[in-house]
């Protein structure tokens, strides 16, 4: 249990953003785990299985506070080319990572969207395939592409302004 | 080349989810175009930047965590034993209506049967003298000695008067005096 706890246990903080729920989402999961061990699937990620539980446990928990949950974003997600010689601009986020801000990055983390937040965690920090992710948010893979985008523009929007007022 | 690829297809390219053409050509792009090199870059960045701020606050397994969940499994695990307990016995308890009422019938049933073949535990002397009378009917007059003492006998009804012989002394103590009439009298 130690082996994947500690895992199921920091996706659950990185998702809820406090150690509390992360600890009730973990202990749930692992019941959940405890219960459905049959349903497991010999030759498949035993951790991607407990991330999707602490998926869908978390969206369950959403709904029950707040009675809605996140609209699902448009799958508007086919790779785009564009023509022409539009600048592209220095991102600030090397720059932001050589001053060694990542504190800032992980609150802009938190602002996002509960939806963004999952693939943004499950993409870019676990490193899974889209395909994973898609298997485990329980959706298809170009809307994981969608809400990937649409979270690492709202990042870099985020520490982008963190970073000019710093500046100030 | 003139085209320049934007960050969405840079960040599908960073995690791998182009197919193998596209990916082939962006990598070559990437070789000869300083303006996609600096994107792509800073897409690898901001995923570095996400993983170290990852790391920096990663927490570990809390211990009690531990205990908590071992209890709730276990309490999981009690609860499913239960279940399966009661699982492995659908059929017997599916069984068990049916049981009840064979059960019940046997018992009145044999109540029933237990009535008509066993006597009574308390009969009414009122059944003794009609028997009796019947029976006193039924023997010839001359040979009749309890009849007339059928009176006498009605506090002791256990005795069968019908039968007494004339000369028997219980006679002479249930009915002093009496004239039985018999032949020896």
């Amino acid at each position: 249990m130690a082996e994947y706890g500690r895992a199921a246990y920091n996706f659950a903080y990185r998702l809820t953003g406090n150690e509390p729920d992360a600890r009730d989402l973990t202990q749930d999961a692992f019941v959940r785990v405890f219960r459905a061990w049959k349903s497991f699937q010999p030759g498949t990620s035993f951790l991607s299985w407990i991330y999707r539980i602490i998926t869908n446990l978390y969206r369950d928990e959403l709904r029950r506070r707040k009675g809605v949950f996140q609209q699902e974003l448009p799958e508007d997600n086919a790779p785009q080319e564009y023509g022409g010689a539009r600048p592209l601009a220095v991102d600030p986020i090397g720059s932001y990572v050589e001053s060694q801000l990542s504190a800032p990055l992980s609150v802009a983390l938190s602002r996002l969207s509960p939806d963004q937040r999952q693939v943004v965690i499950l993409a870019d920090i676990e490193e899974l395939s889209y395909q994973e992710i898609a298997e485990i948010v329980g959706c298809s893979i170009g809307t994981v592409r969608s809400r990937l985008h649409r979270a690492r523009n709202q990042l870099r929007r985020l520490v982008t302004k963190a970073s000019h007022r710093e500046d100030r | 080349m003139d085209r320049h690829y934007d960050s969405e297809t840079l960040t599908d390219y960073l995690h791998g989810a182009l197919d193998p053409e596209t990916d082939a050509a962006i990598f070559a792009h990437l070789g000869v175009c300083e303006a996609c090199r600096t994107a792509y870059n800073a897409e690898v960045a901001l995923g570095e930047a996400l993983r170290n701020a990852a790391q920096g606050e990663a927490l570990d397994f809390p211990t009690d965590l531990v205990a908590r969940i071992r209890l709730a499994t276990r309490e999981e695990a009690g609860a499913s034993k239960i279940a399966r307990w009661f699982r492995s016995r659908r059929v017997a308890w599916a069984t068990l209506p049916a049981a009840a009422a064979v059960a019940l019938a046997l018992w009145f049933g044999g109540n029933e049967l237990r009535q008509q073949s066993a006597p009574p535990a308390e009969i009414d002397a009122s059944y003794y003298f009609e028997a009796h009378d019947a029976q006193t009917r039924s023997i010839p007059e001359s040979e009749r000695t309890g009849a007339i003492a059928f009176a006498a006998l009605s506090d002791r009804p256990h005795v069968d008067a019908a039968y007494l012989h004339p000369n028997d002394p219980l006679l002479g103590e249930i009915a002093p005096g009496l004239d039985l009439g018999g032949p020896g009298n």
